[in-house]
């Protein structure tokens, strides 16, 4: 019995794929803490290449369109950040990519395919992404003239990083909801499914937060830029400046993350969900005050809390990151039941076939020569001598009525069949420009190949004397090193019959 | 293969792996593997002669060799992935759950590299004086570490050129004792210092521009390096050589007869010592006479260097057919143990993403669609690159295609093509696809391919009723 693809669940349908057989490298359990751990830290560096740019972007329009020129000293300083969190932000993909491969397989995969010419498209944009990030670090200065060429090759990099998130996003959407899958036509309809365009309103405010928090560090460190005289570029003015980007995007957070909550498909929302986002949210809440209280602080005291800061961010994106796992699980738990069934389905069906298929091919061996040979003919000659032997015209010559098969002397036959023939050869008083007849001395052992040649000596009207093993085994043993195959002119014509 | 078809008709789908992964491999082995050794090289000199121009070639080197790195080759690395998954995810699915404690100490190292070449970078200006000597020391580890990347991905390379022992033994170390570890990790690293020191060759001229006296002295020194490797790089590529007909002939369907892989032994052959020797001349020439070097000759052995690489590679992608992974999957992302059962019931029969289930003669060409999608696309497109209707016409001609022949080339292909896979399905597939086969001339497709037509393929194919009747009366007739 074979497993209909719809396959009903509570009201869910969908294509149920068949995962691979082979076992897991780690438990399911292992795997899934090195992928919420792994892709955490990928994110946080995501977040700083993205928050970054865009934050370099601005600072520096900012400078140049209001002429204040001390905040291009600051889009400087941000822009220097970003050429190392993008190269972190690459290399550490790579492991949670690893565990999403191994654990989503088959959901990872479908997801991929189905919108497969973005998802390749990550490769050469983000290339130009960072080649665009280098020319704006480092001809900051040699174009400080040209500022409106450097600020579109900044742009440039900004889009490009407000666009690749999109495509990630529509990837890991699109995996969790099998039952859409036959809507979707491409990257595009996958965008526009619900629930994508709020996850990426979501992840860049948390851009703008993570790179925020990340200058108040730098500033706290006294190593963001070297402190001017300009009262703006003050460290603790810094600070605040940056505390306040980190307080609003985290405000806007409480409307951005309700948004996705109550626009995810109801059926992966269970308790195992709520019991980590709720806990996460309510960290939002004390991230919030603290942050609120930071920006209040006087020049000697601000950034004090910033430990305590970074503690709250780290409790909110674990909680967050964990029950973003538990909704995943959950949401695909009713087809993963499936997909594990049909596996073990299509694995038993497969090992019955093979028996059968065994026990077949058993029955089938013969020691007839010629039973044998058609055999071999079947599945070895037939694909370019057809199964008349009368070959194709123009592109493979005859067996039938060849004076090439019936020689009485086999040894140019044998020859050919070991070692294959090009270039011109004439059959039956026809011309064949460009023969490529590959040699099957590996493929066929001497009692195999003499079988094939007797029966190809005496089918379809031909009669020619069977060939013996030894003969082949003599020839075999005498040309055993030519490694190319023969010409017509190296053999020499076929002698007609006696 | 069980998954959404991604499929580009155009270009194929091999190209796509194949110009990410070349391209990765040329930076990797060129501007790291090989760089990195030649930098710190270059550094160390500059401390202890005290001749500070050795130190400002090498930091320019490294820049040139930083920017590429970062960019173009950890993107193409992270796209061998990525292309990998689209085209054949069965195929590197399977290798994941096989080789993942080599995966995740690949992942370790490499960012450890990409960690590495930041700080060496990075603090080059700043670590002077006194902490000069543990820069350079950073810029040794930074070359160990850029070594063991390539050391422990070849063992997965190697691997899938041999027969291994995959079915019994689907372990990690089966791929580090394959035969072919050795000898493909001992060509491929003379061959990267090689790279490096000619691209060194290629970039001195322009690197010293400010610098006219020391220009000489910089090329000599990138000859003498080149040099230095070159008899191991003769060697390792004569032991490759050698090891690779020998690891071959466990595949027992891919004989060394194969016309195609003859050939391309042959040229690998000649086209090494041809580059080797060019490569010999050119260096011994910037040792000997150095002012002699005109820019644009020092480019060329460079560019051979890629070319050799870039042939390697493609003959190592050949010998594995027509398996993607020995003696388990077939490049066509069939298992070989699940043969038994598709040539009984039919690939459509146990695919989840396909339209038609049942072939009927009304819908035959559309299953053909199907059954080409499943069984064809890995590595051939309709009329594009590798494209059937090509292969075809080159047999049968303009004259409209027999489809008894079609199917029976098909159904046969293997006994006397070894580096194709035997077809999958089973008879009647067989009839659709030769059917669908015979009328693509007439009938090209537009949109093939799951990123672009969906799951259930819409029927885009305005003729195919005409033609149906066509295929009902050939059926008849016959």
């Amino acid at each position: 019995m074979i497993l209909p693809t719809l396959l009903a669940s509570a009201e869910l349908t969908a294509p149920v794929p068949r995962d691979l057989t082979l076992p897991l490298p780690l438990s399911e359990t292992a795997l899934a803490v090195m992928l919420v751990g792994t892709f955490l830290l990928h994110i946080l560096f995501v977040n700083l290449m993205v928050g970054g740019s865009l934050l370099t972007l601005f600072y520096e329009w900012r400078a140049r369109n209001a002429r204040r020129s001390h905040l291009d000293q600051l889009a400087h300083a941000i822009c220097q950040t970003i050429t190392v969190n993008k190269s972190l932000a690459v290399v550490l993909g790579v492991g949670p990519l690893l565990m999403m491969n191994l654990l989503y397989t088959v959901w990872f995969y479908s997801a991929n395919a189905l919108t497969g010419i973005a998802w390749i498209m990550v490769v050469p944009s983000v290339t130009v992404a960072f080649l665009l990030t280098y020319a704006q670090k480092y001809f900051w200065h040699s174009l400080e003239h040209r500022k409106g060429l450097h600020l579109a090759m900044g742009a440039g990099a900004a889009a490009l990083f407000l666009f690749i998130p999109l495509i990630f996003l529509t990837n890991v959407n699109l995996m969790l909801f099998p039952e859409r899958w036959s809507d979707v036509r491409g990257f595009l309809s996958a965008l526009l499914l619900p629930n994508v365009l709020q996850r990426y309103l979501h992840f860049l405010l948390a851009s703008l937060t993570a790179t925020a928090l990340f200058l108040v560090w730098k500033a706290k460190r006294g190593t963001l830029l070297e402190e001017a005289s300009h009262p703006d570029l003050k460290f603790p003015a810094l600070m605040r400046r940056f505390y306040r980007v980190a307080f609003g995007a985290t405000a806007l957070q409480f409307a951005a993350g309700p948004l996705v909550l109550f626009t995810l498909p109801r059926h992966g929302l269970d308790a195992s969900t709520l019991i980590f986002i709720l806990p996460g949210a309510a960290f939002g809440v004390l991230l919030l005050g603290l942050l609120w209280k930071e920006t209040r602080q006087p020049d000697n005291t601000i950034g004090n809390l910033l430990p305590a800061v970074a503690i709250l961010v780290f409790s909110v994106v674990t909680f967050m990151g964990t029950g973003r796992h538990k909704y995943r699980e959950a949401s695909l738990a009713w087809h993963r039941d499936l997909v594990i069934k049909a596996t073990a389905e299509f694995k038993k069906l497969s090992e019955q076939a093979r028996i059968e298929a065994a026990a077949r091919a058993a029955a089938e061996q013969s020691s007839d020569p010629l039973v044998l040979g058609e055999s071999i003919y079947k599945q070895t000659c037939v694909a370019c001598h057809q199964p008349t032997g009368q070959g194709l015209p123009g592109a493979f010559p005859p067996l039938a009525g060849s004076e090439w098969v019936m020689e009485t002397d086999p040894s140019r036959l044998i020859r050919i069949v070991l070692h294959g023939i090009e270039g011109p050869i004439r059959v039956r008083d026809v011309q064949y420009p460009g023969a490529a007849m590959p040699g099957h001395r590996d493929m066929l052992d001497d009692r195999k190949l003499a079988s094939v040649l007797t029966y190809v000596r005496q089918a379809w009207g031909n009669s020619a004397p069977p060939i013996a093993p030894e003969t082949v085994t003599q020839l075999r043993e005498a040309t055993a090193g030519r490694t190319k195959p023969w010409t017509e002119a190296e053999l020499g014509r076929p002698l007609p019959p006696p | 293969m069980d998954f959404p078809i991604f499929h580009l008709d155009g270009v194929g789908n091999r190209i796509l792996i194949a110009a990410i992964a070349i391209t990765h491999v040329l930076v990797n082995h060129g501007l790291a593997v090989g760089a990195m050794p030649l930098i710190a090289f270059l550094e160390w000199r500059g401390r202890v002669t005290g001749d500070n121009r050795w130190d400002k070639l090498a930091y320019r080197l490294l820049f040139f060799c930083f920017i590429i790195t970062t960019t173009l080759g950890a993107l193409t690395g992270v796209g061998i992935w990525l292309s990998a998954s689209l085209v054949n995810p069965y195929s590197i699915g399977s290798l994941l759950r096989v080789f993942f404690w080599g995966w995740f100490a690949e992942w370790i190292v490499f960012v450890t590299e990409v960690c590495l070449i930041l700080a060496y970078f990075l603090t080059w200006k700043k670590w002077t004086g006194e902490k000069k000597a543990r820069h350079n020391a950073l810029g040794w580890s930074l070359a160990v570490f850029s070594w063991i990347t390539m050391a422990l991905i070849v063992a997965v390379l190697a691997f899938m050129m041999n027969t291994g022992d995959w079915r019994n033994q689907p372990s990690f170390w089966t791929a580090f004792l394959n035969p072919l570890y050795l000898p493909q990790l001992s060509f491929r690293t003379p061959l990267a210092m090689v790279s490096a020191g000619l691209l060194g060759m290629c970039l001195v001229p322009w690197f010293t521009k400010d610098l006219p006296d020391f220009r000489a002295l910089a090329l000599r020194k990138m000859g003498q390096w080149v040099l230095a490797w070159l008899p191991l790089l003769a060697f390792g590529a004569w032991w490759y050589w050698t090891s690779v007909p020998r690891a071959m002939t466990g595949h027992l369907s891919v004989a060394l007869t194969t016309m195609q892989f003859t050939k391309w032994h042959e040229h690998l052959l000649t086209g090494a010592m041809w580059s080797v020797g060019f490569i010999l001349i050119a260096c011994l020439l910037a040792w000997l006479r150095p002012r002699w070097i005109p820019a644009p000759v020092a480019m060329l052995p460079f560019a051979l260097s890629l070319m050799l690489l870039g042939y390697f590679e493609r003959v190592r992608e050949f010998i594995r057919k027509p398996y993607v992974i020995p003696g388990y999957m077939f490049s066509n992302a069939y298992r070989v143990e699940d043969y038994a059962l598709l040539q009984r019931d039919g690939v459509l029969k146990h695919a989840s993403f396909v339209a038609t289930r049942e072939i009927t003669p009304r819908n035959r060409i559309e299953a053909g669609r199907d059954v080409f999608l499943l069984t064809c696309t890995r590595c051939h497109t309709t009329a594009g690159v590798n494209g059937v209707v090509q292969k075809f016409r080159a047999m049968y001609g303009d004259k409209p295609w027999d489809e008894t022949a079609i199917a029976t080339y098909v159904g046969t292909m293997h006994g006397a093509r070894p580096f194709m896979p035997p077809f999958p399905g089973n008879p009647t597939e067989l009839a659709a696809l030769s059917a669908y086969i015979a009328q693509l001339p007439g009938n090209p497709e537009t949109a093939l391919g799951a990123q672009r037509a969906g799951l259930h393929a819409a029927t885009t194919n305005t003729a195919a009723p005409a033609l149906l009747v066509r295929a009902q009366e050939n059926s008849v007739s016959r």
